[in-house]
């Protein structure tokens, strides 16, 4: 096969599109165009890394992009020198987006905070130098930085800021959103629902 | 352009040869044209268990090494027309293979056949390598048991990272008396974990082992086995049909409730 200006890969369980940094930009935008088109299941996760390998995009080209992907409900993010364009902008913050559920025998492990939609399967580590948000449940290794918010924990090992969460020593094991972070030297567990202000209006029946 | 699906699993022993020799008779059956690729090499028994091994003349390393045309070497089935093999070496180790080549073979025969079809082996190392590399889709088989599940769960995230995002799941073996007794995992708990779309529920079928060991394939041989039906279906479903997927009711369902202690 010849060059490709552009090639699709999945790479733990995202889709990184990668552009050949010295083919024509018209091509690698008809190239981009043609795989929406035909390879339109392979982008049905909703979520596109694209790499550039070395090449800079002017501001016109990230915007060419944006168009084929916005036009089709796919966010992406581009690492275009140091600035990163896409649905997932974040300009002082660093966070990473899972739209997956993390799986056994992979690991993560991200500086900044990390956001997984899904689950930490048995045998996945996750380890996060800040805080990690999972819209799921908690089964595998974790070690977080400073705090961490599940919908349910029935992890293998957690480790908030070095300290071990001991499971057995919660009073309250049903499966609720929780957050666990370190407070002064001491571990805080607290349902998510304890933190919110009761609604005031809610009778009996609601 | 045809599709090109490796059955697979990480585990041993869970179904994978027994799903791809009757997945593709099923879809033979419904008229596609089929071919199993035996990429177990230096183990090989997708020949053994479709009853076909007496026929082999050349195997897929012959193909690569250029002995043969792919057309020699594959195999009729000795009931299905539109049905075929292209077996393994039994003499070379999975180290022999190289990946890229076994990517050309199959993409002669994917324009060429309606369905392909890879048995992986066993394992995570090179065989499994080469049975995905030309996959476009993936067929993942689980017994109902925690580890066939963690091993299923680490090969989805492999078989992703590869570029693979059409997984589906086929749960085989599963006994609805032995999951009501919870001496196995149910189907929501294995679906829970796994987190990806279902295509098929296989159950425990004595038939299966009897057929295979008359090297008949049991929708062949026992179209009207329950497991037979569901590889049937699984077909169907591949083929875009709506099928619901039902699982069987455990035996002495009423008798149970009835049955005084
Ligand atoms: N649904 C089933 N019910 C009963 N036995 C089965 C079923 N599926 C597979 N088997 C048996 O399990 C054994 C292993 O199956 P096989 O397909 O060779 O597994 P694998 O290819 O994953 O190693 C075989 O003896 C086969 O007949
Ligand atoms: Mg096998």
């Amino acid at each position: 096969m010849g060059n490709v200006p552009v090639t699709l890969k999945g790479i733990n369980g995202n889709v990184v599109l990668k552009i050949d940094p010295n083919a024509p930009f018209s091509d690698v935008i008809s190239y981009m165009e043609g795989l929406v088109l035909n390879q339109r299941n392979f982008f049905s996760k909703g979520h596109l890394y694209i790499d550039t390998q070395g090449r800079v995009l002017s501001s016109d080209e990230v915007s060419l992009i944006e168009k084929i992907f916005s036009d089709i409900g796919v966010s992406f993010r581009i690492n275009n020198e140091e600035k990163v364009y896409g649905a997932v902008r974040n300009d002082n913050q660093n966070v990473l987006i899972i739209d997956h559920t993390v799986r056994s025998g992979q690991l993560i492990s991200f500086d900044g905070d990390v956001v997984i939609l899904g689950n930490i399967n048995p045998g996945a580590e996750v380890e996060v130098t800040k805080d990690l948000y999972v819209f799921g449940a908690i089964k595998g290794t974790v070690r977080v930085g400073r705090r961490v918010v599940a919908l349910a924990f029935q992890p293998t090992k957690l480790q908030v800021n070095g300290k071990i969460v001991d499971f057995q020593n919660v009073n309250d094991r049903s499966r609720k959103p929780r957050m666990i972070e370190v407070i002064n030297d001491t571990i805080s567990f607290k349902t998510l629902d304890e933190r919110e202000p009761k609604s005031v209006r809610r009778g009996k029946n609601g | 352009m045809g599709r090109v699906i490796v059955v697979t699993a990480g585990k041993g022993g869970v179904g994978k040869t027994t799903v791809t020799a009757n997945l593709g008779a099923s879809l033979a059956k419904l008229g596609k044209s089929a071919v199993v690729m035996d990429m177990d090499i230096g183990l090989r028994n997708l020949d053994v268990v479709m009853g076909l091994e007496n026929r082999i003349v050349f195997n897929i390393i012959d193909v690569i090494n250029g002995k043969c045309k792919i057309n020699q070497a594959l195999v009729r089935d000795k009931h299905i027309e539109n049905l075929f093999l292209l077996p393994a070496s039994q003499i070379h180790s999975k180290d022999d293979v190289d990946v890229n080549r076994v990517v050309d073979v199959v993409s002669v025969l994917e324009n060429n056949f309606d369905y392909v079809l890879l048995d992986s082996p066993a394992g995570i190392e090179k065989g499994f390598e080469s049975s995905v590399a030309p996959a476009k889709e993936a067929l993942i088989v689980v017994t109902p048991d925690v580890s066939s599940v963690r091993d299923a769960d680490r090969v989805i995230g492999i078989v992703e990272s590869k570029g693979i995002l059409s997984i589906s799941l086929i749960i085989n073996r599963y006994d609805v008396n032995l999951v009501s007794k919870k001496k196995a995992l149910n189907f929501e708990s294995i679906v829970n974990i796994l987190d990806i779309d279902v295509l098929g529920v296989i159950p425990e079928d004595k038939a299966i082992i009897e057929t295979t060991n008359m090297g008949e394939i049991l929708v062949n041989y026992l179209p009207g086995s329950p497991s037979a039906k569901e590889f049937g279906q699984i077909a169907r479903r591949l083929e875009g049909e709506d099928i619901p997927i039902q699982l069987e009711k455990p035996k002495g369902f009423f008798g149970n409730i009835f049955r005084r202690e």
